[in-house]
């Protein structure tokens, strides 16, 4: 029940819950929930604490879902909550840092043994070191990150998502892009490829 | 020595990377960062590094099997029903 829901499956569920339709919401709760639960983890500081923002950002939105309005799609609406909610709660934890499980299993886990064991060790460790550089982008440059390079999106939909007009957010996508790349320098190079000069300001 | 218009063209490609692998650019605006990505080896591996990245970056998408929406599910029925017995009971 995770696939992703057709723009106009989309609608007609939407259009259904704001006649207060509560079966059409939950069916909404049923594709979104492991999706938004992703992305608010990456801004939550342990697991539990994702899991209660996603919790609010489903009742929270049930209840201003007639504020919805609808041309936008749907799940921009629901990361922008579930962002907002788990920014709030980690809040109230003053001095905690976010995490980012690599516990968890992967959907696409079986679909990646590919039979190239070095192949498959190196996009492992590339994996591991842009999970922790991640973590410590600065919020409005990882919201970028994750919404578009992780989950996705397209460039609209996570412009939307973060209440950013286009521009402001291919701004922020660039500087998040351009600091993990330095970040992770020595895991993309080419062999060939001597190392930048360190200390070049990326970010500034 | 590099010219001018190599260094106009450097600084013109460094802020147009994202977009230039988004295909996000107008035909004039992506050959002058092709043509530069060919004439600079700086700029030709932050091109190439960045493509990796973004590639590496897909890969970390995630969804555990979780019981959330029943979870979920549960709370708006509790709630539904609540505030049914307490507005229209
Ligand atoms: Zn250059």
């Amino acid at each position: 029940m995770s696939e992703l829901l057709s723009k106009s499956e989309e609608e007609a569920l939407v259009s259904r819950a704001k006649s207060g339709d509560g079966t059409a919401y939950e069916a909404l709760v049923r594709h979104n929930a492991d999706r938004l639960y992703a992305v608010v983890l990456r801004f939550s500081a342990t697991e539990s604490d994702a899991e209660e923002a996603t919790q609010e950002a489903f009742l929270r939105a049930w209840r201003s879902i007639g504020r919805f309005r609808g041309d936008a799609r749907f799940f921009t609406w629901l990361y922008r909550i579930g962002v907002n909610e788990a920014k709030r709660i980690l809040d109230r934890r003053p001095g905690a840092d976010v995490v980012a499980s690599t516990e968890e299993r992967r959907i696409d886990d079986v679909a990646d043994e590919a039979p190239h064991v070095d192949v498959q060790a190196e996009g492992t460790e590339l994996r591991e070191v842009l999970e922790q550089a991640i973590r410590r982008l600065p919020d409005k440059y990882r919201a970028a990150v994750v919404l578009r390079d992780v989950e996705g999106l397209s460039t609209a939909e996570a412009a939307e998502a973060l209440g950013l007009r286009e521009a402001a957010f291919k701004s922020r996508l660039h500087r998040g892009r351009m600091a993990l790349r330095a970040a992770v320098a020595h895991y993309v190079l080419d062999d060939d490829d001597p190392l930048p000069e360190p200390g070049a300001p990326e970010l500034s | 020595m590099h010219s001018p218009r190599f260094h106009l063209d450097h600084r013109f490609t460094r802020g147009r990377l994202s977009a230039f692998h988004d295909g996000e650019l107008g035909p004039v605006e992506r050959r002058r960062v092709e043509h530069h990505i060919a004439d600079c080896p700086d700029c030709g591996r932050a091109a190439r590094s960045l493509q990796r990245v973004i590639g590496g970056l897909a890969l970390l998408r995630r969804r555990n099997r979780s019981r959330l929406a029943a979870g979920v599910i549960e709370r708006l029925r509790t709630q539904t029903r609540r505030d049914g017995d307490g507005s229209r009971h």
